[in-house]
């Protein structure tokens, strides 16, 4: 019976990619390869995307654990409304959110003129269109893949785990780090990852928020494909953010457990 | 406070104690820093001025008015509906279906999870691409159909993930027991399943909707001229108009996105 | 088959009709449409706005064609749906040396001039594959809030000297518009632009390339970055100046130096609706059509006897009044044509550097 239904997946999904991947190779597409490689310039852009990647997974985190642990440890009406605050704008279209962000950062836009008025600034920071604005940007969309999976991780920790470690002598700091961190670090794992991998392949908001110095490698493929229309490096481009993203997954999966990612959605 | 609703409290706040109010500040920011700007779109779509500044200098609905006195706007909006009605049909149908047989063990299952997962995580440039270069060769591009086909296989990680956490939270004795009692594979399902996970395949019907509705890379490339999405729309419109009617359909989406989350939370109370 | 499966095949058959039959229901009713309806793209913003204020809304009540709008117009788009066989658009509107392009690329219909009249169409702009919308111009515009006295650069070689003129700026992600400026800030005068030394200009654009950000690709961008205060110099085209001034904003342009140039409508090969968009082109080349849209925004009229029928205040603000036309360069659109190609693709790994 599901045999059907999931012969529509198997069939629909993997086969609309596949045989565009096997669409790949009209061109030579080694020779495509080799002039990614050889290029100095698209290999600026794959820096360029992994700089930004990895500065917004680290914010990410930065903002994203506290957050996560007060969610876990707040009162239940308290967290509900917390987690709508982090729900709402995950399911918010990403166009919605980025352009907000157009709106906030610009010379004359809310951040500038409120933080000029309250005398922190003389003259407006350039905000928009350069490597701040894609990643305040992407942080803001990010943020709630981090949040959400830690979130569910903490919720399931013990805490009689942290009484036991009390009662065995350790301090309330000593009980935290050393039982209630490692034990968030398969949630930490997941949500990192995701919004790596995520961050990688962004595209909208680098297009909007960023200038030109802060092409990333979905605005390349983009740029090859619709504007261009260079298939062969466009696909080779794509081929490799492929190749690297289901690389990064696979790698992780050996250290913590797929599940975890079921349980992501709340 | 008595010694003893202090100690009630201390309780409640668990080995961890209190948290530090900075932390607590910090969250709160955090949590500021999430919500604002969607709260910004706001008072920018009652901008009484005509172009994009801020500050508005007054309030006017003319946006709005702008937004629903246009064919394309109007246009591209049905055109997402649509889209987002047949891609929840067929997504929470396929991926109900789906969840059920990734129930039972079998040869290839991790591999069959590991597709089905994987439009969540690969970018959706590379997927747009792909389906776009199919779709120009099977002249799919610009159709209906192809669009809904294309959202369908975005949606249907959500749809498979969130049924099989429901249908993991079942009491499988009950299925067990209807087929003792003479139900078929089919009965047992209509009957006994689908009640019991209903809260689930509807939550997951909703974030399907939203999910197609939402959606923009895959629209930017294969939703054609005519047949734009309303984010295609929007897409343009932020880089080609220079008045905030963009923000005015920016406040109805979240409009919209709240509402359906807040149904989801109504169903799984 | 278990009964169940039966049921299954049945429910997702049901399915796939449903959204067959959604498209099916369409598809004769989109052929029957497709002679009453026409699908344009052009500009987007302030332009496509005056375009269908006096061009496609008065063109359909006329006629009863329903006109799609499709934005922006894009060369690289263009060419993909000729050469995939998926034409969407019926007409386009491009810039001058793209219709060259065009016909060197073979992405062309030819016109049909017996529908179109071309009696007072200046000649510059009839071409067998394409025929002149409007003129206008690409000019130095800067925000008068910084610059309110007067004081703004005047010619390409002060938009070029940061150091008299700080402050952040704003060209255009296309070689198309930059190329001859950056020749003209490198004194070259202006009669000696073309044939253009190519690396000559890509050296002048080093010089500036650090301080523009960010690159506009679309032509409401220069004029809203302006009006933001996120750039107080940029190039732009001139009609959108004009028009964001009509809403309050405080920006202004210049001519002297300026690029005169004009937009072609085109049939792209395959078009769906060929003769609808003959007729929209011998339509709208009509003398009251053309006044009706300089008078909206002040672009050129490309048929002479419009100007009869233009306001006094358009007719100065207009690209080619006398005035403004003696201070700026003719673009030579042929040589476009030949070298666009091959400069795009340039002008793009320049840009990533």
């Amino acid at each position: 019976m599901p045999a059907l239904a999931w012969l529509g997946i198997v069939f629909v999904y993997p086969l609309g990619r596949l045989l565009s991947a096997s669409l790949f190779t009209p061109t030579l597409s080694l020779a495509s390869y080799a002039r990614l490689l050889g290029s100095s310039i698209y290999l600026t852009v794959f820096v360029n995307t992994f700089e930004i990647g990895a500065t917004v997974t680290m914010l990410a985190l930065a903002l994203g654990y506290p957050l996560a642990f007060v969610l876990a440890t707040a009162g239940p009406r308290v967290s509900r409304l917390m987690l709508a605050a982090v729900i709402v704008p995950l399911w918010t279209s990403v166009l919605v959110r980025t352009y907000a962000w157009m709106v906030l950062l610009g010379r004359r836009g809310l951040v500038n003129e409120g933080l000029q008025s309250w005398g922190l600034l003389d003259a407006p920071l350039p905000l928009l269109y350069n490597r701040l604005g894609v990643t305040i940007g992407m942080v803001h969309v990010l943020l709630p893949f981090m949040v959400l999976p830690i979130y569910s991780v903490m919720k399931g920790i013990d805490t009689d785990l942290l009484k036991a470690a009390q009662n065995l002598g350790a301090n309330r700091r000593q009980a935290f780090l050393r039982v209630y961190v490692p034990l968030s670090l398969s949630g930490l794992a997941t949500g990192s990852l995701l919004v790596f991998v995520s961050a990688l392949g962004f595209f909208v908001t680098p297009a909007l928020l960023g200038g030109r110095r802060d092409m990333m490698i979905a605005m390349l493929i983009d740029n090859q494909i619709s504007q261009l229309l260079d298939w062969g490096l466009g696909s080779a481009l794509a081929v490799v953010l492929f190749a690297i993203t289901a690389g990064l997954l696979l790698a992780v999966q050996r250290f913590t457990r797929a599940e975890r990612l079921w349980a992501r959605i709340p | 406070m008595t010694s003893r609703a202090r100690a009630l409290r201390l309780e409640a706040a668990g080995p961890l104690g209190r948290r530090h109010p900075l932390l607590i500040v910090f969250a709160i920011a955090t949590l500021t820093f999430l919500v604002a700007p969607l709260a910004v779109v706001l008072p920018i779509s009652f901008s009484a001025a005509k172009y994009l500044t801020f500050p508005p200098p007054g309030w006017s609905l003319q946006w709005y008015a702008r937004y629903f006195g246009s064919r394309e706007w109007m246009s591209a909006t049905a055109r997402s509906f649509e889209v987002a009605v047949l891609t929840t049909a067929a997504a929470t149908a396929v991926g109900t279906a789906a969840a059920l047989a990734l129930r039972q063990p079998f040869r290839g299952r991790s591999l069959v999870r590991l597709i089905v997962l994987a439009p969540l995580v690969v970018p959706a440039i590379i997927v747009a691409i792909a389906i776009y270069g199919l779709y120009a060769q099977w002249k799919l591009v610009g159709t209906l159909s192809g669009l809904v086909l294309a959202h369908t296989v975005l949606a249907l990680p959500f749809v498979v993930v969130i049924v099989s956490a429901t249908l993991q939270g079942i009491d499988e004795t009950l299925e067990l027991a209807a087929q003792n009692l003479g139900a078929n594979r089919w009965h047992t399902f209509r009957l006994v399943t689908l009640p019991l996970i209903r809260p689930g395949v509807v939550s997951a019907a909703l974030l399907a909707f939203i999910t197609s509705f939402d959606e923009v890379v895959v629209a930017i490339f294969v939703s054609g001229t005519q047949a734009a999405t309303l984010p295609k729309q929007m897409w343009d419109g932020i880089r080609t108009e220079i008045d905030p009617t963009v923000a005015a359909v920016s406040t109805l989406l979240i409009g919209v996105t709240t509402l359906a989350l807040g149904l989801l939370a109504l169903v799984r109370r | 088959m278990s009964s169940m499966t039966r049921r299954y095949v049945l429910k997702m058959g049901v399915l796939t009709a449903a959204s067959a039959a959604v498209t099916q229901v369409r598809a004769p009713g989109l052929v029957h449409a497709q002679s009453k309806q026409l699908t344009v793209c052009s500009w987007g913003g302030a332009y496509q706005e005056a375009q269908r204020k006096t061009m496609f809304q008065p063109f359909e009540t006329e006629t009863g064609i329903k006109i799609v709008e499709a934005s922006p117009t894009d060369y690289g788009k263009l060419k993909a749906m000729v050469q995939s066989g998926n034409v969407e658009w019926d007409l386009v509107d491009v810039g001058d040396l793209n219709v060259i392009a065009g016909t060197k690329d073979n992405l062309l219909e030819p016109l049909d001039y017996q529908t179109i009249d071309t009696k007072g169409v200046f000649p510059q702009v009839v071409h067998k594959y394409g025929i002149g919308t409007i003129y206008y111009s690409t000019v130095l515009a800067y925000s008068t809030k910084k610059y309110a006295k007067g004081d703004h650069p005047k010619t390409w070689a002060q938009f070029w000297d940061t150091k008299a003129f700080p402050g952040p700026r704003t060209m255009r992600n296309n070689p198309a518009d930059n190329l001859e400026f950056a020749l003209l800030a490198d004194d070259v005068p202006m009669d000696r632009i073309y044939p253009m030394d190519v690396e000559r200009a890509f050296r002048s654009m080093d010089r500036i390339k650090k301080q523009i950000n960010p690159w506009w690709t679309t032509g409401a961008q220069p004029a809203q970055l302006l009006s933001d205060g996120e750039v107080e110099l940029a190039t732009s085209w001139s009609g959108r100046i004009f028009a964001i001034q009509k809403q309050g904003a405080k920006a202004a342009l210049e001519w002297n130096q300026g690029k005169l140039q004009w937009d072609s409508w085109v049939i792209p090969r395959g078009s769906r609706n060929k003769d609808g968009a003959m007729k929209f082109i011998a339509w709208s080349t009509q003398p009251k059509p053309q006044a009706a849209i300089a008078n909206e925004i002040p672009y050129g009229p490309v048929n002479q006897k419009a100007f009869e029928l233009i306001s006094a205040q358009a007719a100065k603000d207009m690209p080619t009044a006398p005035e403004n036309a003696k201070r700026q360069l003719m673009v030579d659109p042929v040589w476009w044509g030949e070298h666009r190609n091959a400069l795009v693709e340039r002008w793009n790994a320049w840009l990533l550097k």
